[in-house]
C-alpha cells in the first residue's frame, strides 16, 4: 500500500475549461487504474488553479494480482497433429510442462500460465503518459517544437509513488519533461523576486502545506468561498452588498492562484450611465463585481480580484483598475452620448445594410414582417376568441391606425446600429429601450423593445404586457417560420441561430400569459409574410414541422416545471408517459389547452378513478390492437351498428358507453378533461359481464367489427385528451413491486400483458 | 452571465482585420454603414496647422510615446530579435506584415520585432474619439519556435517599461485568435495589466490551412492603450510623444497624428473614388494571380511580390467598406477573394520555404 500524488504544472489553463479537465483527470485515472486491477483503499483528492492540476490518490497497492490462465488442450490420446498444434499454439517444447489432468472425458493436457502482477511504480508512468496523450481538451495546442498537445504549454510533471519520483518523460521527442518532484510557487512571489520559488514536495500532506505557505489556494471551491467571503466584508465595510453573480465568481476562481480582494471607485460622472451599461462594463470586460446600497442602487463601487498581495498594499493595482474602468466607461458614455444625438427612429434606414440572414434577406425586411405579424398578434391577444378571419382583424387595425405593437416593432431592431449596441452587443434591446424613453415614445413601446428579446431561456422573467409580448412572439416566429422554411432547422447539438431557445420563448410567452393562440395559425401568417419565392419549403411542410418541433420544446419546459411522476391511492408511483401524449401538440396548437389536457390526465392517473379508467381502456384497447395488428386493418375508427349487437351483453354495454361518450364529449367541450375521463368508470362492471358472455372474434367478420368498434370507443373519445396507449404504466408490475417506475420520456410503454 | 445574443445580433466581423479582438480601443470592429457621426470635430475648425490643441499633461522621456517604442526594441533585440522597421503597405494589423503571416510557416527559425502602424479605415472618427483611431501603432514579436520561456520573456518586457510586478496583477486571460482571412488560428491569452488588456499571447496552430510546425509565439502590443496606461491619459491624443516640454517644442500625440485622422477620416468616408477602388482590388487580386502563376510556371515561386497584391486587396477593401458601397452580399464574396489570396500566397511560401536550398540550411 502507497499513496500516488501528480501535479502538472502549465501555462494558465482557460477559466472555463478548469472544473471539467479536473473531474476528467480523476476519471481517466480511475479508469486506467481499475483496468490494470489497481483499486486503491484511500481517499482521492484532486486541486486546480490556473495554472496546475494536481491528483492525489491514497491507498493504492504496491502491484497488480498475480493472473492465473489456464489453456486447455487435446486429450492426452489425441492424434500427433493435435498435440503438436497445441504445443505450436502455447510454444512448448515438448509436452512436459504441461500438466495432465483427469475429467469425465478422459485425460486432457492443460497449460497453466502464471503471469506474476506488475509494481505500481511500473504500470504508474504508463498510465500518467496515456492520460496525458488522451485527455478530452476541447481545444488543445502544439508549442515550440513540441511533438505533443496540451492545452497550453506544459512545463512540469511532479509524479510521485511512496514519496518517490516515478520514471517517465513527456514528449520525449520535443521539450522532453521528465518526471520530478518540484514545482514552482506564484510567479511573482514577493517585492524584487521576479521567478518563482522552487518547491520540492513530498507528497500530498507535504504539497498542500507548501502551496498554502505559499499563499496558494488550491481547490477552486476554497477560492470561491474566500473571494465571497472577502467581497462581502469589504462591501459591508463599505456599507453596501455585493452584487452576487455565481457564473462570474466561478469564473473569477478560475483566473487567480492567490486570490486578494479589493475596492475601487466609480467616478461619480459614469453614474448616471444606464446600469445595465455600467454593469456590462464591469462583468463582461473586466470581471469586476457590482455593489449596490442599501436601496437596491448601483452604488459607485465594484469588486475585483487580483493576483497577488501587492507590497504597496494594492494602491497601484486598484487605481489602475479604477483608471482602466473609467476609459471604458468614458468610451461608453461616448457611446451614449452620440446615440441620443439622433432619434432612434433615425436609424431605421440603416437596417436596410444590416444582414439578417443570408436566405432571409436584411434586418430591416425582418423588421417589414415583424410589424404586420405584431400586429396581427396584438389583436390575437388583445381581442381573445375573437373570429379570428382576415377581415375582422383588418378591421380592427383600421380603428386602431396607431397601436403601440406597430410602432414597437418597427423601432425594435434599430438600436443595433447603435454605437452602445456595437460595442456591446448584449445589450441590443434594452438600449433601443432607453433611447426610445427618450425620444418621447409611448411607454408600452418602450418596454416591447426593451424586453422583446425576452425570456432568454427556460429562468428568468417573461414580459406580460401585450404590446411586449406581440413583438417578442413575431421576433421568434418570424425566425423560426423563415429557418424552418428555408431547410435550416437544428440539427442534433448543432443549432447556429438559437432556434431551440427561439421556441422555448415562444412556448413560454404563451405559457406563461396563459395565451389562447393557435400556434398553426401563428406560423401559417408569418409563412404569409415573407415575400414569395423566400423560403424554399410549402407552408404546409414547414408548420408540420414546426410542430413536431414544438413538442419538444413544450416537453422540454414540463420537464422543467411539472413533475412527471404521479402518485397513486395505493402508494405506488407511476409515471405518465408525457412525450408520447405529446403527439397531441401537433394536432393541436393552443398550448394552454394541452398543458390542461396534460395536466388532467397527470392528476386523473393518480386516482383510484383513473386506474380504473386504465384498466378499461386498456381490456378493451389491448384486444382492439391485437385484432388490428392481426388483421393490419383499422377497427377503432368503426360505427357501431346497432342491428348487430345480438347479446344482452353487448346491447348493455352500448348504452353505457353512449351515454358515457355523450358525457365526455359535453366535458371536453368545456375543457373539463377529467371529468370527461371520469365519464368512463360506469362502463367498468358492464364490460366485465361483455367479457364473460360475448365472444368477440366471432366468426362473423361484420359482428366481430362490430364489437371491435363498440370496445374501441372508449378511446376514440379519449383520443381528444390523450393517446393512453402511450403512457407507460405498466400496473402489474409495478403494484407487486411496489416500486415506482419511472418510464423513459418518450419510449412506449403499453402494456400488452396486463389483460 | 448576460445571456448570450440571439439570432439578430449583428456580428463583428472579424474577417478584414485578421485578429478577433485586437486590444479594442484601437481596433478591428467593422463601421456599421449610415451611422457614422463625426464625432466632435466642430465643422469649418479647419485652419491650416491646427492639430487639434490638445496639451500633454507632463513631458517625461521615460514613460513617453517613443521611449516606450525604444525600449521595446532593445530589450527584444536583446533577446535575438531581429528589429525590423515597418512594412510599407497598408495593413489591418501586425499580424499582416510578411514578417508574421508568411515567416510563421516553414521549419526555419525566425526571431523578429518590429512597430507596425495598423490602418482600420472604419473605426476613423474624425480625431472625436479619445479611444479609437483610423490609423494607429501596433509592437509586434514573432518568434519561432516559440521559447520555452515565453511568458517570462514578455513579462520581462513588461519589466523593462517601467511595471512592477510586485505592484502590478498581471495576468493571461483566455483569449484565442482566429482568422478567416487568413486561414489561421492560435491559442493563447490577452495580458492584462491591473484589468487592462496590454497585449495579445498567441501560439500560432495554423496559417492559410498549413499547420505551422515549429509553433511560433506572437506577441502584439497595443501601444497607445499601454502608453495610456504608463501615462495616466485618458484621451490618446493627449499622450506625451516625445518627452519634451510643450514649452520646448514638445509634441503630444494629437499633435502628430490628430490631423491626419480627421483628413484620412475625411477621404475614407467622402472622398475617395469608389468606382477606382473596385477597380483596384480587381487589378490587385489579377497581378497577384498573375504573379503566382508565373511563379509556378517557371519553377522560381514569387510568394512576396504576391503577397504584396493580396496585402494591396485586403485594405482596398476596408476602404471599401468603410464607405459602405459593398453590399451584405457581396461583403461575404469580397472576404473570400482575400483569403483565397491569402492561402496561395501561404502555400507558394511554404512550398518555397520546404523545397529552396534554405529548407536544408534551415
Amino acid at each position: 500500500m502507497a499513496d500516488f500524488f501528480l501535479e502538472l504544472y502549465s501555462e494558465e489553463i482557460p477559466a472555463r475549461m478548469q472544473a471539467q479537465a479536473i473531474s476528467d483527470l480523476d476519471r481517466l485515472f480511475l479508469k486506467r487504474l481499475a483496468d490494470a486491477g489497481l483499486t486503491h483503499s484511500g481517499a482521492v483528492e484532486t486541486f486546480c488553479t490556473p495554472r496546475r492540476m494536481a491528483l492525489s490518490i491514497r491507498g493504492l497497492p504496491d502491484q497488480q494480482p498475480d493472473i492465473r490462465k489456464e489453456h486447455k488442450g487435446p486429450r492426452v490420446d489425441a492424434p500427433p497433429q493435435a498435440l503438436e498444434g497445441f504445443m505450436r499454439a502455447r510454444g512448448l517444447r515438448d509436452l512436459s510442462t504441461a500438466q495432465r489432468r483427469e475429467s469425465e472425458k478422459g485425460a486432457f493436457y492443460v497449460v497453466v500460465e502464471d503471469t506474476p502482477g506488475r509494481a505500481t511504480a511500473d504500470i504508474l508512468p504508463e498510465v500518467i503518459l496515456a492520460v496525458l496523450a488522451a485527455f478530452p481538451w476541447p481545444k488543445a495546442m502544439k508549442w515550440g517544437r513540441s511533438a505533443v498537445r496540451w492545452v497550453r504549454p506544459l512545463h512540469g510533471i511532479v509524479a510521485l509513488w511512496d514519496g518517490q519520483v516515478l520514471e517517465g518523460v513527456f514528449d520525449p521527442d520535443g521539450h522532453a519533461v521528465a518526471f520530478g518532484h518540484q514545482t514552482y510557487g506564484l510567479r511573482f512571489p514577493r517585492a524584487g523576486q521576479i521567478t518563482p520559488d522552487v518547491i520540492a514536495v513530498q507528497g500530498v500532506d507535504d504539497y498542500r502545506a507548501k502551496m498554502a505557505a505559499a499563499g496558494i489556494v488550491l481547490e477552486a471551491k476554497e477560492r470561491e468561498k474566500f473571494i465571497k467571503t472577502e467581497a462581502d466584508k469589504l462591501c459591508a465595510d463599505a456599507g453596501l452588498s455585493l452584487k452576487d453573480d455565481l457564473a462570474l465568481l466561478q469564473e473569477v476562481a478560475g483566473l487567480v492562484e492567490c486570490p486578494v480582494v479589493m475596492m475601487g471607485a466609480i467616478e461619480p460622472q459614469f453614474m448616471d450611465l444606464p446600469d445595465e451599461v455600467l454593469s456590462t462594463s464591469m462583468k463582461a470586460h473586466q470581471k469586476y463585481f457590482s455593489t449596490v446600497d442599501a436601496s437596491g442602487q448601483l452604488a459607485p463601487r465594484f469588486v475585483f480580484v487580483a493576483n497577488l498581495r501587492p507590497t504597496d498594499g494594492g494602491q497601484a493595482v486598484i487605481a489602475g483598475n479604477e483608471r482602466v474602468l473609467s476609459s471604458r466607461l468614458s468610451d461608453a458614455r461616448f457611446f451614449w452620448d452620440q446615440d441620443r444625438a439622433h432619434p432612434l427612429e433615425s436609424r431605421q434606414t440603416a437596417l436596410e445594410s444590416v444582414v439578417f440572414q443570408k436566405q432571409l434577406g436584411t434586418m430591416a425586411a425582418k423588421v417589414g414582417r415583424m410589424v404586420e405579424l405584431a400586429e396581427n398578434i396584438f389583436v390575437l391577444i388583445k381581442y381573445p376568441g375573437s373570429p379570428r378571419s382576415h377581415a375582422k382583424t383588418a378591421n380592427i387595425l383600421a380603428h386602431h391606425p396607431d397601436h403601440p405593437a406597430r410602432r414597437a416593432a418597427e423601432l425594435c431592431k434599430a438600436d443595433l446600429t447603435s454605437g452602445m449596441v456595437g460595442e456591446f452587443p448584449e445589450l441590443q434591446g434594452i438600449m433601443g429601450g432607453y433611447y426610445a424613453r427618450q425620444d418621447g415614445e409611448d411607454p408600452a413601446v418602450v418596454e416591447a423593445i426593451a424586453r422583446h428579446y425576452t425570456p432568454a431561456g427556460l429562468s428568468g422573467a417573461c414580459p406580460s404586457a401585450p404590446v411586449a409580448v406581440a413583438v417578442a412572439l413575431a421576433d421568434r416566429l418570424d425566425s423560426l417560420v423563415g429557418f424552418f422554411g428555408t431547410g435550416q432547422r437544428p440539427t442534433g447539438s448543432k443549432d447556429p441561430f438559437a432556434l431551440r431557445r427561439a421556441a422555448l420563448g415562444v412556448v413560454r410567452l404563451v405559457m406563461d400569459n396563459t395565451l389562447r393562440l393557435d400556434l398553426r395559425e401563428l406560423f401559417e401568417m408569418a409563412y404569409g409574410f415573407y415575400p414569395a419565392g423566400t423560403l424554399t419549403r410549402d407552408a404546409a411542410d414547414t408548420v408540420d414541422d414546426l410542430m413536431a418541433f414544438f413538442a419538444d420544446r413544450w416537453r422540454e419546459r414540463q420537464k422543467d416545471t411539472s413533475p412527471i411522476e404521479v402518485v397513486c391511492d395505493d402508494g405506488n408511483k407511476r409515471a405518465a408517459n408525457v412525450g408520447k401524449m405529446l403527439s397531441a401538440v401537433r394536432v393541436d396548437g393552443d398550448l394552454v389547452r394541452v398543458q390542461a389536457r396534460f395536466e388532467a390526465v397527470r392528476d386523473f392517473l393518480g386516482t383510484a378513478e383513473g386506474l380504473s379508467f386504465l384498466d378499461i381502456y386498456k381490456r378493451s384497447m389491448n384486444i382492439v390492437q391485437a385484432a388490428e395488428q392481426k388483421d393490419k386493418a383499422r377497427y377503432r375508427e368503426g360505427v357501431v351498428q346497432c342491428d348487430l349487437l345480438t347479446e344482452e351483453a353487448e346491447k348493455a354495454l352500448y348504452d353505457e358507453m353512449q351515454e358515457a361518450v355523450q358525457a365526455a364529449e359535453a366535458h371536453i367541450k368545456t375543457e373539463n378533461f377529467s371529468g370527461a375521463l371520469g365519464a368512463f368508470n360506469r362502463v367498468g362492471p358492464v364490460m366485465d359481464d361483455f367479457f364473460e358472455q360475448v365472444m368477440v372474434n366471432a366468426d362473423n367478420p361484420a359482428v366481430r367489427a362490430n364489437r371491435l368498434a363498440l370496445l374501441a370507443m372508449v378511446a376514440q373519445t379519449t383520443a381528444a385528451i390523450a393517446d393512453f396507449s402511450a403512457i407507460g404504466i405498466d400496473t402489474k408490475i409495478s403494484i407487486e413491486s411496489g416500486v415506482g417506475i419511472k418510464s423513459e420520456i418518450g419510449s412506449v410503454g403499453v402494456s400488452t400483458s396486463h389483460a | 452571465m448576460s445571456p448570450p445574443p440571439q439570432v439578430t445580433q449583428v456580428k463583428a466581423d472579424k474577417a478584414t482585420s485578421g485578429r478577433k479582438i485586437l486590444l479594442r480601443w484601437f481596433n478591428v470592429r467593422p463601421v456599421r454603414r449610415g451611422i457614422l457621426h463625426r464625432g466632435a470635430v466642430p465643422v469649418g475648425d479647419n485652419d491650416l496647422g491646427h492639430d487639434g490643441g490638445f496639451q500633454k499633461k507632463q513631458a517625461n522621456p521615460k514613460s513617453c510615446f517613443q521611449n516606450l517604442i525604444l525600449t521595446l526594441q532593445h530589450y527584444w533585440a536583446g533577446k535575438g530579435c531581429a528589429i525590423l522597421q515597418p512594412y510599407d503597405l497598408e495593413v489591418g494589423a501586425g499580424t499582416f506584415h510578411p514578417a508574421t503571416t508568411l515567416r510563421a510557416l516553414g521549419p526555419q527559425v525566425w526571431n523578429a520585432a518590429y512597430v507596425q502602424p495598423s490602418r482600420r479605415p472604419g473605426d476613423g472618427r474624425y480625431g472625436g474619439n479619445p479611444n479609437r483611431l483610423q490609423h494607429y501603432y501596433q509592437f509586434q514579436v514573432m518568434m519561432k519556435p516559440a521559447p520555452a520561456n515565453a511568458q517570462d520573456l514578455y513579462l520581462g518586457s513588461l519589466g523593462a517599461l517601467g511595471l512592477d510586478p510586485a505592484l502590478h496583477d498581471l495576468r493571461f486571460v483566455e483569449d484565442d485568435w482566429e482568422s478567416p482571412t487568413l486561414g489561421a488560428w492560435g491559442l493563447g491569452w490577452e495580458v492584462w495589466c491591473d484589468g487592462m488588456e496590454v497585449s495579445q499571447f498567441t501560439y500560432f496552430q495554423q496559417v492559410g490551412g498549413i499547420d505551422c510546425a515549429p509553433v511560433p509565439l506572437e506577441l502584439t502590443y497595443g501601444l497607445e492603450r499601454l502608453a495610456m496606461y504608463v501615462q495616466g491619459v485618458s484621451n490618446v491624443y493627449e499622450l506625451d510623444w516625445d518627452g519634451v516640454p510643450t514649452a520646448d517644442g514638445g509634441k503630444c500625440y494629437g499633435d502628430v497624428f490628430w490631423r491626419a485622422e480627421v483628413e484620412h477620416s475625411t477621404v475614407n468616408f467622402e472622398v475617395m473614388t469608389t468606382d477606382i477602388l473596385f477597380q483596384h482590388f480587381v487589378d490587385a487580386q489579377n497581378e497577384c494571380r498573375k504573379i503566382l502563376a508565373h511563379g509556378r510556371d517557371s519553377g522560381r515561386l514569387l510568394p512576396l511580390p504576391a503577397y504584396d497584391q493580396c496585402l494591396k486587396a485586403s485594405h482596398i477593401f476596408n476602404l471599401l467598406d468603410a464607405r459602405g458601397v459593398i453590399s451584405v452580399t457581396e461583403r461575404q464574396a469580397y472576404i473570400g477573394r482575400v483569403r483565397d489570396m491569402a492561402r496561395l500566397c501561404c502555400e507558394a511560401w511554404f512550398a518555397s520555404r520546404t523545397l529552396s536550398g534554405e529548407a536544408r540550411r534551415g
